[in-house]
């Protein structure tokens, strides 16, 4: 009888722990050092300096994207090929992840095709020498030689600023301009250019 | 009818439909009157407010597709003679009533009292049908 109830009383113990400890121990998906680090919104606007920031290339790269997306100059899904930006402003500015950027929407829309860039090509012509030129690949599985797409378009344009500052305030100004050059005649088939402007006062 | 002709009368057709589709039936209208943000219940329902925009209105909404895309337009009123500033950003939505395109970024935008601003927006590719503006007074 007394060990009957022992035997209860050790199981209703085990069945209890096994419920309890795990309610102790609160397990939380993250990692915590203490260091003051969080995850924010990689969308929200940055406002920490008045230097080129995130915010600036997402607002450029929405509205360029945007504007070229309406524009009738990409009907039939054409070819696109992305030009450097040039940096005409006083500070580093990486103009390639800008571009970048316009692209990733553009190539989302499903509006348009890119080639590779002259900065991309590289690495396209290592990869087609080494699929024809090792003899490593079995013949019908390779990528043939000779049957790149040309851009029927090229993407190219500039950001430049003007810097201002006077007492305690500085003021500065981006401007960008993209312009859709048709490859074949020179001719300039859209174009659009984005400002912003940027005040801190201390 | 030219190629022009007919796109810009599907794009009429288009924007007719949704202007349509904002105005509220009668019943409706007297049941839920609209927010102070909003000139119409229509309006309202496309709108994404987070807690206030203090004393700016939304006062007109239009879209039209063009080249296939969905492009919107809002035109925002600061009914205040204080200046005020907005943040907002455009959610796009499929068919479906799925989000299309991903998230965009934030975008601040200062008023001037009593000064109204056109806000434009053109959506991610053809699969957007449907909208939202998300919109906050303070910085998110």
């Amino acid at each position: 009888m007394r060990s009957s109830q022992s035997l209860r009383a050790a199981c209703s113990a085990a069945v209890f722990s096994a419920f309890l400890l795990p309610g102790c121990q609160v397990m939380q998906p993250k990692v915590d050092g203490a260091t003051g680090v969080s995850y924010g919104d990689a969308k929200a606007v940055e406002t920490v300096t008045n230097e080129f920031g995130s915010t600036d290339l997402q607002m450029l790269a929405e509205q360029m994207a945007g504007s070229l997306l309406e524009s009738p100059a990409i009907e039939g899904r054409p070819t696109l090929t992305l030009a450097p930006v040039r940096n005409k402003t006083s500070e580093y500015i990486d103009t390639r992840s800008i571009m970048e950027a316009i692209q990733t929407r553009l190539v989302r829309s499903n509006k348009v095709r890119f080639t590779r860039s002259m900065d991309e090509m590289q690495t396209g012509m290592e990869e087609l020498q080494r699929q024809n030129q090792s003899g490593l690949y079995r013949s019908s599985t390779k990528a043939r030689m000779g049957n790149m797409v040309g851009a029927q378009y090229t993407l190219e344009g500039e950001i430049g600023s003007i810097v201002k500052q006077a007492g305690g305030i500085k003021d500065v100004y981006y401007k960008m301009t993209l312009k859709l050059f048709d490859a074949s005649a020179g001719t300039i088939e859209w174009q659009d250019e984005k400002d912003i402007r940027k005040t801190t006062r201390r | 009818m030219t190629t022009e002709m007919k796109r810009m009368a599907l794009s009429l057709f288009g924007a007719g439909l949704l202007a349509l589709a904002w105005q509220p039936g009668p019943a409706a209208a007297q049941a839920r009157p609209a927010p102070s943000y909003a000139a119409s219940v229509g309006i309202a329902d496309k709108l994404m407010v987070r807690d206030s925009i203090r004393d700016l209105r939304v006062e007109t909404l239009r879209s039209q597709r063009r080249n296939d895309v969905m492009v919107v337009q809002a035109e925002i009123l600061n009914t205040s003679g204080l200046d005020s500033r907005l943040y907002y950003r455009f959610r796009w939505l499929d068919a479906d009533g799925m989000q299309t395109g991903g998230d965009e970024a934030w975008k601040p935008l200062h008023f001037l009292g009593r000064q109204n601003q056109l806000v434009r927006a053109v959506a991610p590719g053809p699969l957007a049908a449907d909208f939202r503006i998300e919109m906050s007074a303070e910085s998110p």
